[in-house]
């Protein structure tokens, strides 16, 4: 019993030390560099529906006080954005190779 | 010795291959077509999906006995032969409106692609007229009507030097995946054309921009080639561009020389 006891105040610990790192700021800047790889992608054409919606409802939950979905929301951004910045350099290299030949 | 020889032979091959030019990028796509479906004519696919299954075939062929675009080709030509402000008309800058099959073209002073719906607003603002937005009605009703007189015609674009550069772009943009289903146009209409995406059997690139503008029973209206555009993005999770963006016109560009050769058949109807 002790024991369970113990690690139920370890979870309690661990959730409240996570959620004292988060802070507006961390957030902020996760939203800014999701932003900023879209944008890289966007340039180049391959900008992603979901990156966009990600971004604008990792915003809204943090306008809504709400860090930690906020957190969540911005790290799936940064992930996407990352994702279509990825494929705008591997399609540069690639897109050659589907075109049929003479 | 041999070995240099045979390098620098590989790399002029290789380099010949990366870019080649846009007849021969026509003639291995049709081939590629004529392989694929040895039972359809190449000049068939101009009726997109229709050409590829028989059965929806014959319905499509039974809507057009009375064809939902009637009325905007009927408006269009009414926009057409309305005078601008300053007594001039479109018929100044497009003659009786048979001239789709010129379009898209590569301006040489502008250095940049002119599609159709370029040139109706060019030819506005050189009376004075306010432009047509690119998303509206009008726009689509006077490129239907420009559609319908130019029907039959042979399409017979050019691809200048200066505008291989516009053209190639079109092409990586047909041929890139994009979008968080790593899709590409070609990957639909060129490897899947013919099967089915659920229930829509998957047209061939050749044929693709002979009819537009296309009344979509899915929009209840008479719309655009690059509203397609924006819709094929959307459906793979890329971010649809504007209409009549640069990226659009090249890509336009590009499918209109794999279509050369054929002749128009727009404006049209479609699921």
């Amino acid at each position: 019993m002790n024991r369970l006891i113990s690690i139920l105040f370890l979870l309690v610990m661990c959730v409240l030390a996570q959620a004292d790192q988060l802070t507006i700021g961390s957030v902020s800047e996760q939203i800014r560099q999701a932003e900023y790889l879209h944008e890289e992608a966007r340039i180049v054409d391959h900008g992603w529906v979901i990156t966009r919606k990600l971004i604008e409802q990792a915003k809204a939950a943090l306008a809504d006080d709400q860090l930690i979905s906020a957190d969540e929301l911005s790290k799936l951004a940064l992930r996407t954005a990352q994702a279509s910045v990825d494929q705008s350099i591997r399609q540069e290299e690639v897109w050659r190779a589907r075109i049929p030949s003479s | 010795m041999i070995r240099r020889v045979a390098c620098l032979v590989g790399l002029l091959v290789g380099l010949g291959s990366a870019s080649a030019d846009p007849e021969s990028d026509r003639q291995a796509l049709a081939r590629y077509f004529e392989q694929r479906f040895p039972d359809v004519e190449v000049v068939a696919h101009i009726d997109g999906a229709y050409a590829l299954n028989e059965q929806t075939r014959e319905q499509w062929l039974a809507m057009e006995d009375f064809p939902p675009y009637e009325f905007s080709v009927d408006d269009g030509e009414v926009l057409f032969n309305t005078s601008f402000e300053d007594g001039s008309g479109y018929q100044d800058c497009f003659d009786d409106g048979n001239v789709k099959a010129r379009f898209p073209y590569f301006d040489l002073e502008k250095q940049t692609v002119v599609t159709l719906e370029l040139a109706i607003n060019d030819c506005r603002a050189a009376s004075g007229e306010e432009p047509l937005a690119y998303n509206g009605e009008d726009i689509a009703l006077l490129s239907a009507y420009m559609a319908f007189a130019s029907r039959d015609s042979l399409i017979d674009i050019e691809v200048p030097g200066e505008g291989l550069s516009a053209y190639e772009a079109g092409k990586q943009y047909y041929y890139s995946r994009r979008g968080q289903l790593n899709f590409s146009c070609s990957q639909c209409h060129m490897l899947m054309s013919g099967m089915k995406l659920r229930a829509e059997t998957l047209s061939a690139t050749i044929g693709q921009v002979t009819h537009w503008p296309v009344y979509r029973f899915k929009w209840q209206e008479i719309g655009p080639l690059h509203r397609r555009f924006v819709e094929c993005n959307e459906q793979v999770g890329a971010e649809g561009l504007d209409y009549q963006s640069e990226t659009y016109r090249n890509l336009e560009y590009f499918l209109t020389y794999m279509s050369q050769g054929l002749p128009l058949n727009g404006p049209a109807s479609r699921k």
